[in-house]
This record gives structure tokens, sequence and C-alpha cells, in this order.
């Protein structure tokens, strides 16, 4: 690690960022000095060439979706933390499976709560 | 960066309280849903003898003087760890005691209730033993996450809605702060672990990020200026769980801010000194000043609460060992005389539905032992001798003395006499008032135990405070090196304005 005053590794964070902002700039301008100016109420709509408008977005939709949704990201990170010890499982042992075992008993208690509480009821 | 991951069982023994309470929360957890006609009492008593379990071990811990640390540091148990951790789990302990009636008039998810209690009881352990800015932050968010979820638990309540969205929100606020700090000091440092971090020189990455780290503890004590949520939340919340967020989170929290700043941070010491006097005179006075203006006895405990995290900071801010000590012994006392007062508002709430200070009008009258317990808990956070408090108060003085903190005393000293005059309030309203209905009040025998043990631990700790003084002594061993007055470490010119 360098003990310069600006640390060089960040260079390029900073040389990204120029061009980020740079880029966003350039064409915004380039096209409000390029195109030709004729607005017109249409263009205000959400969807210009779309169908109309019906209802507000923001309505009361199930909140089982919900659930669910929640309760497939918990298996899913369980997978992520899974593969490694996948990987490595010869070298972790015995310890290993069991401590896999145990992440997974306490994961399964869980799931037996929900459905105990019937969260995967869909009535 | 290398782990070599070995664990034995020599290791996983120093998980084992952890382990306990990890089993022993999924049993009252399955309980509750698998037998459903189970009173939901029984499952405090479980909680409750779960808990004593691990308090056993806990103190088994202490007494062999076992120790040692795991996963490449993340996670130590020194006498520290093990004093915090029979600080939670006995805090745990008493307020599910106080609980039980409180639970009687939730609609919902009574069972769960003990899961989420013993769950942050959990996250609050792995803190204390937290020895990495990662773990730092994982234990923080996951004690945190549980009472998310129980100061939002009256769901048909307004305020407790309100509470646990102030909460919520300001607690993600500061999750960020601290992840933004940790990324600071890692990018500076390239370090994790506490005393690694030591670092020669103050680059201003690592005194912005240690503040920021420093800002997300302060809110989760409630130093001013991080403590807008304290009030609110603290009103909304459930009487037992405003006790149980009023006590343990700001023994672990302290667990960190302890290593943190008397490991990591000891070279930079005369920087810091400046911060903690801040934060320390700030939160004493204002604490000590709005709770004057306080009509309900929740937000009078809150502001109170707030005071007394100033007074803890001047342990912090003296930096030595006996500051360690006097912060640690001070937690005691807070706890056995905050427990005792919230014990009495449970109490008194759960048969008068009321928590205005007006309604304790007469209480002596309705019932001489909660007025009697009151009147105990109220002097001894006021700090009136021969109880805790006064003892607690001394300590934290006598550190602070050593390392000439004069202005601090005498600002302590100015708001202890701020203080006795809200508290002495409610005592009048007690003990001369009226009351305006002298139906006699009865309490029910779990809260009579939690009453009985802060009484006992008020008056023990006042009277006889030698084996406690041992205890933290010891419990504080590792920081004896630390210098006093003449401090060895070279004066540093730091690039802060304090």
């Amino acid at each position: 690690m360098s003990n310069e005053a600006v640390p060089l590794n960040y260079v390029p964070i900073l040389v990204f960022l120029v061009v980020a902002v740079g880029f966003g700039l350039v064409t915004l301008l380039a096209g409000r000095v390029l195109r030709p100016s004729r607005p017109y109420k249409a263009k205000l709509k959400a969807y210009e060439s779309g169908s109309p408008l019906f209802s507000d977005a923001r309505l009361q939709f199930p909140i089982r979706y919900y659930i669910i949704a929640m309760l497939f990201v918990i298996f899913d990170v369980e997978i992520v933390f899974m593969f490694p010890w996948a990987v490595e499982f010869r070298k972790l042992g015995l310890l290993g499976l069991l401590e896999m075992g145990f992440f997974i008993g306490i994961l399964l208690v869980g799931f037996w709560y929900a459905w105990k509480k019937g969260a995967l009821e869909w009535d | 960066m290398t782990f070599t991951l070995t664990l034995s069982g020599a290791d996983l023994l120093l998980l084992l309280p952890e382990m306990l309470l990890t089993v022993w929360l999924c049993v009252v957890l399955t309980m509750d849903f698998a037998m459903p006609r189970l009173p939901k009492d029984r499952l405090a008593y479980l909680s409750v003898a779960g808990l004593a379990g691990v308090l056993a071990n806990l103190v088994w811990f202490d007494l062999a003087g076992i120790g040692g640390t795991l996963f490449a540091h993340m996670f130590v148990v020194d006498r520290l760890a093990v004093f915090f951790k029979i600080f939670i789990v006995g805090t745990t302990i008493l307020v599910i005691l106080a609980s039980v009636d409180y639970v009687r008039r939730f609609r919902f998810f009574k069972g769960e209730y003990y899961f989420l209690v013993l769950m942050s009881a959990l996250g609050m352990m792995f803190m204390a033993s937290a020895n990495d800015l990662l773990s730092v932050f994982i234990t923080l968010e996951f004690s945190t996450f549980g009472f998310y979820v129980l100061v939002a638990y009256l769901r048909d309540d307004v305020a407790s809605n309100e509470a646990g969205l102030k909460f919520f929100i300001l607690g993600v606020f500061a999750a960020g702060l601290l992840a933004y700090g940790i990324s600071l000091v890692y990018g500076e440092t390239g370090k994790l672990v506490f005393s690694d971090i030591a670092s020669p020189s103050a680059t201003p990455g690592l005194v912005i990020g240690f503040l920021l780290i420093f800002a997300a503890l302060g809110f989760k004590i409630g130093a001013v200026p991080f403590h807008s949520w304290i009030p609110d939340t603290y009103h909304g919340a459930p009487t037992p769980v405003t006790a149980f967020l009023s006590i343990a989170p700001k023994g672990a929290a302290f667990a960190i801010l302890i290593r943190m700043f008397f490991v990591s941070l000891a070279a930079f010491k005369p920087a810091w000194v400046l911060l903690l006097v801040g934060a320390s005179i700030l939160s004493m006075t204002y604490g000590n000043i709005v709770a004057i203006a306080q009509r309900n006895i929740k937000r009078l405990l809150a502001y109170s609460g707030i005071a007394q995290i100033g007074n803890i900071l001047i342990g912090l801010a003296a930096g030595t060992k006996m500051g360690g000590d006097a912060i640690l012994f001070y937690l005691l006392t807070y706890l056995f005389a905050n427990l005792g007062a919230f014990a009495i508002v449970i109490a008194v709430g759960n048969l008068i539905r009321s928590d205005e200070i007006e309604d304790y009008n007469g209480l002596n009258r309705r019932s001489p032992f909660l007025a009697f317990a009151m009147l105990v808990f109220l002097l001894s956070l006021a700090g009136v001798p021969p109880l805790a408090g006064f003892i607690g108060k001394l300590y934290i003085f006598l550190a602070a003395i050593d390392e000439g903190l004069y202005t601090l005393i005498a600002v302590g000293l100015i708001n202890i006499v701020i203080s006795m005059y809200y508290y002495l309030v409610v005592v009048k309203k007690m003990y001369i008032n009226e009351p305006t209905d002298p139906s006699p009040l009865t309490i029910s025998p779990p809260m009579k135990v939690v009453v009985y043990a802060g009484l006992a631990g008020t008056l023990f700790l006042g009277i006889y405070p030698q084996p406690a003084i041992n205890w933290v002594v010891a419990a504080t061993l590792m920081f004896s090196n630390l210098a006093g007055p003449a401090a060895a470490a070279p004066t540093l010119v730091l690039p802060i304005g304090g």
C-alpha cells in the first residue's frame, strides 16, 4: 500500500466517476442542442404510445406473495451457504457435517413454524 | 487473507452458552406452535429455565476462567465478555418474568413474544463477544431485528406502531453509518480485528470512520446527539420491551465501545476524551432538563435513561482501567434500579391501564409495597446513599478525578441535583398527594420476584459493594496496562478539532 497523500489505487474510481457523470451530462446536452423543440400534451403521458392509464398502481394485493417470496429468499440464502461447504466437504469432515445439520435444523424449525401458522396455504 | 478454519471440541466449548440458548429458543418456538393449548405463561417459565441454564454455564466460565478466541479472532470469550453476557442474561430473565402479566394483553402472537426476547438476548450475547468490526456489524443487526418487531408489538396501538417505525428507520440509518465507518476503517488499515487496528497514524479516513462507528453505537446507547428515537420509542413500545430496551442493549453496546476505545484507539486517547466528554455533558444535561417537563412516567424514565448513559460515558471518557470498572459497576446498579422502576410501571400499568405520573397520586395508600419499592429505585437512580446508585456514581466520579476531568465532574454533580428534582416529584405524588381512586392494588407473584430482585440488588450493591467491585475489577484485568494520568502514549496532533 502506498503512503502518499493521494491513494493511487483509487484513481481509477475517480476516472470512472468523471466518465459516468460526463457521459450523462454530454448525452443530455447534446440532445438538447440537436433535437427540434415541439412540445405537445401527449408527450407528457407516462406511456406515450401505450394504452392509457386506468387506475393507481398503489392498490392492495394479497400479502401471501410477500410471504412466499420471504420463504424463498431464506432457502435461497441457505443454498449460498451450502455451496462452499459442499466444495470443501471432505476437508471439513464430520464436524462440518454436524454444523451443517445444526444450521439446517434451525432453518427447518422456522419452516415448520411457517407451515404450522398457515403461511403455505393459498386460501 | 486466508483463514484456516480449524475447530475442535475445545473451541466449540467457548460457544456453549450461545448454542444452548439457540437450541432453547428453538424449543420455545416449537412448543408454542406445536402445542397451541399450552398456556403461554408456561412458555415464560420455560424460557426462564433455559436462561437459568445459560446463566449457570456463564458463571462456570467466569469462575473457571475459560477464555479464548474463535473464527479468526472474530469471537472472543474473556472475563469482560462473560461479565456482559451474565448482565444480558440476567436482565432477560427479569424482563421475561416482568412480561408474564403484560403478555396476556396481547391479542396476537403471545408465544412468539418470548421467542423474540430470547433471540434478541442471543444477539446481544454475541455482541458482548464481538472482537472485530465485521462481527460488530452482524451481531448489532442481529440483536436489533428482534427489537424492531418487539417495539411495534401492540398492533392495534398507534403509538406502538409509530415507535416501531421511528426505531426502525433510525436504526437502519445507524446501521448504514456503521457499515460506512467500518468500510473506511478497513480501507485505511486493511484490518478488522480490534487489537490489530491500533494504527500509528491518524489519517482523515480513519478518524471519520471511527466517528461514524461511534455515531452508530451512540445511537444504540441513546447518547445525545443520537438520542432522538428514545422518547417516542420508549413511550410507544410495550412497557416490558421498553425495560428490556433501556438496559440490555446498552450493556452490549458498552462492551463494544470499551473494546473499541480501550483496545483499538488507546493511542489516540487525547483526541477521543474530548469527544466523549462532550457527548457525556450533552447527554446528562439534556436528559435531566427535559425529564423535568414529562407527564408520562415512561417518557420520564426515557429521559432519565439518556442522562444515566451520560453518566456512564464519564467512565469511558476517563479511559483507564478504573474507568472501565466503574462503567461495569454502574451498569449493574442501573440494571437493578431501572429494571425495578420499570417493573413498578408495568405492574401499575397492568392494574390501572395508565402510565401518566398523575395516576401515581397516592400510590402509597393503594399499595405501600409498590410505592416503597419505587421510592428505592428512583432514589438509587438519583444516587442517594446507601443505595447502589450512590456507589455507582461515586465510582465513576473517582475514575474521572484520577484523570483530572474536573469540568465533567462539576457538570455531573449539578446534574445529580437536577435529577433529584424530577425523581422526587414522583415520590411526592406517591406519598403526599391524595389518590383519586383509593382501591388497593395487588401484584402477581412473578412481578413480585422482579421487584424483590431489584430491591435486593439495589440494597446489596449499595451497602456491601465489595463482591461486585471485585468482580468488575477482575473482568477488566486485561486493561491494567492502560496508563493512568501520565500516559505513556505519545502526544499526537490529530486532524480533528477537538
